[in-house]
């Protein structure tokens, strides 16, 4: 059998570019895996309903009813966001801006939740699966 | 073809490393006042679409019968018996009260699930939280009359489990248990439609069904004075994590931070430490413990036995027991 210690020199050119596209395609895969996707799109969901379906490349402001009266809702450059619900504590406010698929903010008391869609994590690209707290 | 071997033997290992992340999906509810996310990886989404159905009715329903704002539930009607009557325990108080209780024996009243009436004179059932703590000395007549040390004995009879509180001031409140309770209770739910790898999030409590494809569910643990992670932990097949921290359910007055963790003793918020969180096989027992944690502060991290656990202190600094420190990953940017 021939020695695999200088399998470069045993290939034809054939072998060659078969390794090489294998190479590229599995590094390809890793630099996608490792740049968490953005997404393109996202939901909007009130008391467990889907009522609006948003383009994250079509700015938008849309105002939505909930539990406890209204939140508003902003879509720029790719991302959305709360900028103002019924609430005290204003813990959708401060979640700020959301871009990456599985990315969610909520309006608890007022029960809107807003979650990009796409793959990806609850927590957003994180290097983890979910925040305890 | 032989001098094609050594190719494609490295091409099929090159292509074999693409192929360890598992396909996810993602389910959210509205439940148990917060919003429940399960994630689940092996199955298709209807699958996950269905059993985490069930598994929110089934939270649901617990929030139903458990909800101490509720003016007529399995709670409520418990509360309204009078003191030192024997009284049938429905589920799911039949399932859960002793199990309360036992960790209340077991941290000798660290953990009170007869705090009820403190909890209501407070204002920390549910948001709008007050702006200002109740009097001093309406506080101190609620712990005095039993709130906190409102003692419980059960007794089983043909008809079932009952329970018996003394104490004009003793009101069960099982908020300290009841959601890690739920988890424990949606874990079977999601098993039992054949679900055995899935994440279950409510709201910051979590509980992990087998793992997320070859690798263990990661979880990040949120620092007490920021929105980011402090230390991240693999939880075992079945684990829980919870925490129990002076940032949820919490307001200010007059430069002073109130929450809702309080001390069995005084009646008044506890302030040993910022957070209390422990790690272990189920979550409802992980939930009571928790709460423990955080009155006891960092001495009580000795008393856990076997679960893991790790308070951070009034100055910021995290301090975990000999369980769970190995399995911490220090988390320097907070991502």
């Amino acid at each position: 059998m021939r020695p695999l210690a200088t399998p470069w020199r045993a290939m034809t050119p054939a072998d060659r570019l078969v390794l090489l596209l294998a190479w590229a395609g599995a590094l390809a895969s890793l630099a996608w895996y490792f740049q968490a996707p953005t997404g393109r799109r996202a939901e909007v969901v009130v008391d467990g309903r889907v009522v609006a379906n948003l383009d994250l490349r079509q700015e938008r402001d849309l105002t939505v009813t909930g539990a406890q009266g209204t939140s508003h809702i902003r879509v720029r450059d790719g991302a959305v966001r709360f900028t103002h619900s019924a609430c005290r504590a204003g813990r959708c406010v401060r979640s700020g801006w959301l871009e990456r698929g599985g990315q969610t903010a909520a309006c608890v008391p007022n029960q809107v939740l807003v979650r990009v869609r796409g793959p990806g994590p609850a927590s957003g690209g994180r290097r983890f699966d979910a925040l305890n707290f | 073809m032989r001098r094609c071997l050594p190719a494609i033997l490295l091409a099929a290992a090159a292509l074999a490393a693409c192929d360890s992340e598992p396909r996810l999906h993602r389910q959210q509810h509205f439940v148990l006042g917060t919003v429940v996310t399960i994630q689940a990886a092996g199955v298709s989404e209807e699958r996950l679409r269905e059993g985490a159905g069930a598994a929110f009715r089934t939270m649901r329903e617990l929030h139903q019968a458990l909800d101490p704002g509720a003016d007529d539930n399995v709670l409520a009607r418990f509360n309204d018996a009078p003191p030192g009557r024997w009284r049938p325990l429905p589920e799911p108080l039949a399932g859960l009260l002793p199990r309360a209780l036992a960790v209340r024996r077991a941290t000798d009243g660290a953990f009170d699930p007869t705090l009820g009436r403190l909890i209501g004179l407070w204002g920390f059932r549910s948001p709008p939280f007050p702006k200002a703590p109740p009097a001093r000395a309406d506080v101190r007549r609620l712990v005095k009359a039993g709130a906190g040390r409102g003692r419980i004995d059960l007794r089983r009879t043909q008809a079932g489990l009952e329970a018996r509180m003394e104490g004009e001031g003793a009101a069960l409140d099982l908020g300290g248990v009841a959601k890690g309770y739920a988890l424990d209770r949606a874990a079977a739910v999601l098993r039992d439609h054949g679900i055995t790898d899935a994440l279950i999030d409510a709201g910051g409590d979590l509980r992990a069904l087998g793992q997320r494809g070859e690798r263990r569910w990661r979880v990040g643990i949120r620092q007490p004075r920021g929105e980011s992670a402090l230390a991240v932990v693999e939880l075992k097949p079945g684990e829980a994590i919870v925490t129990s921290g002076d940032y949820e359910r919490s307001f200010h007055h007059e430069g002073r931070r109130y929450h809702h963790l309080l001390d069995p003793g005084t009646g008044r918020p506890a302030r040993r430490v910022r957070s209390a969180t422990v790690v272990g096989p189920r979550a409802t027992e992980a939930d009571a413990w928790s709460t423990a944690l955080f009155i006891a502060g960092r001495d009580g991290l000795e008393r856990l036995g076997g679960w893991g656990g790790m308070v951070v202190d009034r100055a910021g600094e995290p301090h975990a027991n000999g369980r769970l420190r190995p399995r911490l990953q220090w988390q320097k940017d907070g991502s």
